[in-house]
């Protein structure tokens, strides 16, 4: 199993690898640089290049390219050009809200989806799983901006039950003590403050709906073809010869068998998340990885966009490695060959 | 024996035969109720766009500032947006934008990928060891920060919205075409119809790439969702059309984002059930299609 | 129907005109249509007939295990040992099946789940029905198991999974199972059919000789008479959802009557005649059992039908016109479900007495041809026309 995930993890190098020569090339083959951002666009030519010059950007590609991998190896993500914030601090500030707010958003969706497609594939055909069916499929379709938009409006605007914006209630409440950037750990572990607490969770409950739905609704249309698939199997079958309860069928033989499937389907959309963050985060003024790197973007801030792509690529294949590791755990097959 | 061969040369040819293999499939799919469901409202979706100056009650850009946020009534079904102008209309006017962002990424992204997954597929070796490298880094990035930093520096608008969600489409199709032809090369039917003394090149052509392209087939479809999805994703963000004659739906849905608790009307949510009844339409065929199209998945 | 009310001590399983139907699209399969049998306490017998017959959907209509909701049992009785198990409640049925009644499927290689222990497959069963059973109790009981099948090693492979045993290991494992908790009756499926020929005889041996040890009787389901042959008692041949023919081994193998029977004879290899007779297959398909028809379902198929086989369906008779029936035991006569039946010298060539050529065997010459022509058709040909086995 260590070998596994060590050679999984030297497969990820070469993938960083290639994915920051991607990234570069991309980057300064599309027009455009972050000095006419910073500088806006009546700026003197003479400034323009001074900009370029302190930033590097005057110099070929490659010695660009190797700048910048040379800082990387001393663990040096760089600088932001429009703020001179270092990448790695401003990461690191930001990530654990987006964590926060992806596991909050998975567990939304693992919680709902795979009871959901439980039921409907035992009952195959009926109401409950046709209606079931058309509402993931609603869910598939739905704009995560779009149902942002839409809960704010009805649970924030018109119901007043549920804030809209940030994290948690700014007049009330002050978080620069321990510096966590958990909110909800530090809420309630650290700081051991349950009103404190329960307004994290109510500020996190809206995001982690609207970012969850998608994934929700793709956990319940795998689970149920997952469990559909394996209530057909033989060894179903033998289990009930057995006599056993349908409960314990259930646990030991469709679930455990049909939880493969669903492990897979929840790394891969826990990777996506991150994508989708982005949106979700700047409708809820949450400030995570996702708005910082559209503002990134925005302001094409190389470095910025480069480094954070990086990182976020790194996370998304450790998620998926994470998620083969339990899958080999969940399925002998792997673990023993 | 002679009777043997014959059957035998019908079980081979027959489920690679191109006409009888769509023809089954389109007799399977017109028994799915749900794709039926999903051709309709694509087929709305399509209707709409096209005839737009025609069904519009008004003029999606006239609008008097003194009638913004109106609610809905006889004469504004869906009310009016912040500047006055008829909702409803800028609703069948943005069906445009999002069919023509939909269509363009999709057809740019089928060429580039399945140019590289067949290259790939065919030639196999260090060619497709190369190639998928190139998809495995690309498909690591997440998707929509790459499309969106890819129309930050082509600037805004319907066609570089397109382009940019292209290229997020490239290293997908190029990736199913060729697990699928790898797939379909080694199969049985293809040693079978090697074993009856077909030529190799009528192999590929007649046998390999019909059944190949189904899955294509399949994502495709449901890439106009996802385009469409996206496209309004980028428009909220403020990446859509500058022009504001040209209506599209995820810049409608920025202005009521922006007056959500100023003013905004509940009918100004209406442009996301637009979005969601378009994307909705080729999910239910995409999901449809995969079933005909794949007679091994039917239960 | 006496048999409820009156249990006969050696009787274990009494089936009386057991329909089984399944729900198709639009049409209903009358899988089981009308059978009665009935099985000794320590009897062997086997149920032979082609896929799709209705011999293995028998035996899943007794566990209580037809798939739903598509299979129901649409009419008849099962007693098993007095009770009758159609009308039985769910949680009585259930905890009577692995307890009283176990199963040995055909395919080893998927009846046993992939992801969790041998031991954990073993030891659920025993503690299923019988909570007070402590783990360390249904360990042990476990290890003997395994070494009552012969697996060697057998607290190391206890610990291992499905895949790394072999075919014939995992059917062991299989027997195993059924054995855990003593049943009265083992229903065997097809138990050798997907296993190397060379291990189909060790397991045969081996149910055999567990039945032997442990007094159960024996359902064995196959589609092969050369594997009944060796170690049933009693067979009875199925066709088209119901028994056309039923007798002791010995004597169905002697004096086959039904002209289905003496094809199924004619269709296996005989070394112990030590003729070199050529084999004879059987033409044509099976019948189309969503249709409703008249008249003996194999005349279609039958060089012996004569016109009475079209119009009126035979029922199951004693071959002595007369005798009284003695459905189970060493005693059971010779019955069969034919208005034609086939004499031992007919039986002995294969077809009927020379002369015989009636109006309807030349119609079914003549449909035989036809369906042959449309074999060549495309129509014919598509994989989806077959019945799902």
């Amino acid at each position: 199993m260590l070998k596994y995930i060590v050679r999984r993890l030297l497969l990820l190098i070469p993938i960083l690898f290639g994915l920051s020569i991607f990234i570069i090339v991309l980057v300064h083959a599309l027009p455009g640089d972050p000095c006419s951002s910073i500088l806006g666009e009546h700026t003197s030519p003479d400034r323009l290049a001074a900009c370029q010059h302190g930033l590097g950007l005057d110099q070929p590609l490659y010695v660009q390219y190797f700048n910048y991998m040379n800082g990387l190896f001393h663990g040096n993500l760089g600088t932001s050009a429009t703020n001179r914030v270092p990448v790695l601090d401003e990461f690191l500030a930001r990530f654990p809200a987006t964590v926060e707010l992806s596991l909050a958003a998975m567990a939304f969706a693992i919680g709902i989806g795979v009871p959901l497609g439980i039921s409907a594939a035992k009952r195959q055909g009926s109401l409950f799983d046709n209606v079931a069916t058309v509402l993931s499929l609603i869910g598939i379709s739905i704009p995560i901006f779009f149902l942002g938009l839409l809960l704010a409006y009805v649970f924030g605007v018109w119901l007043h039950w549920l804030p809209t914006a940030g994290r948690y209630d700014l007049r009330v409440y002050d978080f620069s003590g321990a510096g966590t950037n958990f909110l909800l750990w530090e809420s309630l572990v650290i700081n051991r403050n349950i009103p404190e607490f329960l307004d994290v969770v109510r500020h996190l409950i809206l995001p982690a709906i609207a970012l969850g739905t998608i994934p929700l609704a793709v956990v319940a249309r795998i689970t149920r073809s997952a469990v559909l698939e394996v209530l057909n199997e033989d060894y179903v079958r033998t289990a009930r010869a057995k006599g056993l309860t349908s409960r314990r069928v259930d646990r030991r033989h469709v679930l455990r068998n049909a939880m493969l499937p669903i492990a897979t389907i929840i790394g891969l959309q826990t990777g996506l998340l991150l994508g989708g963050a982005v949106l979700t985060e700047t409708i809820f003024a949450w400030g995570g990885v996702g708005s910082w790197l559209f503002q990134a973007a925005v302001d094409k801030d190389f470095i910025v966009i480069q480094s954070g792509t990086l990182i976020l690529a790194t996370v998304f294949v450790l998620v998926n490695l994470s998620v083969d590791v339990s899958y080999a755990y969940l399925n002998p097959r792997i673990r023993y060959s | 024996m002679a009777t043997n061969n014959v059957v035998l040369r019908q079980v081979i040819e027959e489920p690679l035969k191109g006409s009888s293999l769509w023809r089954d499939a389109a007799r399977r799919l017109v028994h799915t109720p749900s794709a039926m469901v999903g051709l309709f409202l694509i087929g709305l979706f399509v209707f709409v766009a096209i005839f737009a100056p025609i069904i519009a009650p008004y003029d999606p850009t006239a609008g008097n500032i003194i009638n913004k946020f109106q609610p809905p009534s006889v004469q504004h079904l869906l009310g009016t947006d912040l500047q006055g102008r008829d909702i409803l209309s800028r609703i069948i006017w943005g069906a445009r934008a999002s069919l023509w962002v939909s269509i363009l990424s999709v057809t740019l992204g089928l060429a580039f990928g399945l140019i590289t997954g067949a290259v790939a597929g065919f030639f196999g070796g260090w060619v497709d060891f190369w190639i998928m490298r190139i998809v495995d880094v690309m498909l690591s990035l997440p998707g929509l920060l790459l499309t969106i930093t890819i129309v930050v520096f082509l600037g805004p608008g319907l066609n570089t919205i397109a382009f940019a969600i292209a290229i997020e489409n490239v290293p997908i199709f190029a990736r199913i075409l060729r697990s699928s032809i790898l797939g379909l090369k080694e199969s049985d039917f293809t040693t079978a119809a090697r074993s009856i003394g077909a030529k190799e090149s009528r192999i590929l052509l007649n046998h390999v790439m019909p059944n190949s392209l189904t899955p294509v087939i399949v994502a495709a479809t449901l890439a106009l969702a996802t385009a469409i999805v996206d496209a309004a994703g980028l428009g909220f963000l403020g990446f859509g059309p500058q022009d504001p004659s040209t209506p599209e739906w995820g810049t409608m849905l920025t202005d009521t984002y922006r007056y959500l608790t100023s003013g905004a009307g509940f009918t100004a949510l209406f442009p996301g059930v637009a979005i969601i009844l378009a994307v909705l339409g080729f999910n239910l065929l995409g999901d449809g299609l995969r079933e005909s199209l794949d007679p091994r998945l039917k239960r | 129907m006496t048999l409820a009310s009156q249990p006969d001590p050696d009787l274990l399983l009494s089936v009386e005109d057991l329909r089984v139907e399944f729900r198709s699209g639009p049409g209903r399969v009358r899988a089981v249509n009308g059978i009665t049998f009935e099985l000794g306490a320590h009897e062997t017998l086997g149920v032979v007939g082609e896929s799709g017959c209705g011999k293995s959907v028998t035996s899943l209509a007794i566990m209580g295990l037809l798939p739903k909701p598509a299979g129901r049992i649409a009419g008849g009785r099962v007693i098993f040992d007095g009770t009758d198990l159609v009308t039985l409640k769910p949680d009585e049925m259930r905890d009577l099946r692995g307890r009283e009644v176990a199963m040995v499927f055909q395919d080893p290689m998927t009846s046993l789940n992939p992801v969790i222990t041998i031991e954990e497959q073993l030891v659920e069963v025993i503690r299923a029905h019988d909570s007070k059973t402590t783990k360390a109790a249904a360990h042990e009981r476990a290890v003997e198991l395994l070494e009552l099948v012969g697996i060697p090693n057998p607290k190391v492979r206890l610990r291992g999974y499905a895949h790394q045993l072999s075919g014939g290991m995992r059917q062991r494992v299989m027997i195993a199972i059924a054995l855990a908790l003593n049943p009265k009756l083992i229903i065997a499926d097809e138990p050798t059919t997907a296993l190397d020929v060379t291990i189909q005889a060790q397991i045969l041996e081996l149910i055999q000789r567990v039945a032997n040890e442990t007094g159960a009787a024996i359902m064995l389901i196959t589609h092969d008479l050369g594997v009944v042959a060796g170690m049933t008692q009693r067979i009875q041949v199925m066709y088209a959802g119901r028994i056309v023919e039923t007798a002791t081994t010995l004597e169905l193998f002697a004096h086959p009557r039904h002209p289905y029977t003496v094809g199924l004879l004619r269709s296996i290899p005989r070394l112990d005649l030590g003729d070199n007779r050529a084999l004879i297959p059987i033409d044509g398909l099976p019948p189309d059992m969503t249709r409703e028809r008249s008249g003996c379902p194999f005349a279609p198929r039958c060089a012996w039908a004569i016109e009475h086989c079209l119009t009126e369906d035979p029922e199951l008779a004693p071959v002595t016109p007369g005798q009284r029936t003695i459905a189970a035991g060493p005693e059971a006569n010779h019955r069969v479900a034919c208005w034609n039946p086939a004499t031992d010298a007919e039986a002995a060539a294969g077809v009927p007495a020379s002369g015989h050529v009636s109006a309807i065997t030349a119609a079914t010459e003549a449909r035989a041809a036809t369906a042959t022509a449309s074999l060549v058709e495309p129509s014919a040909a598509e994989p989806s026309q077959e019945t799902p086995s």
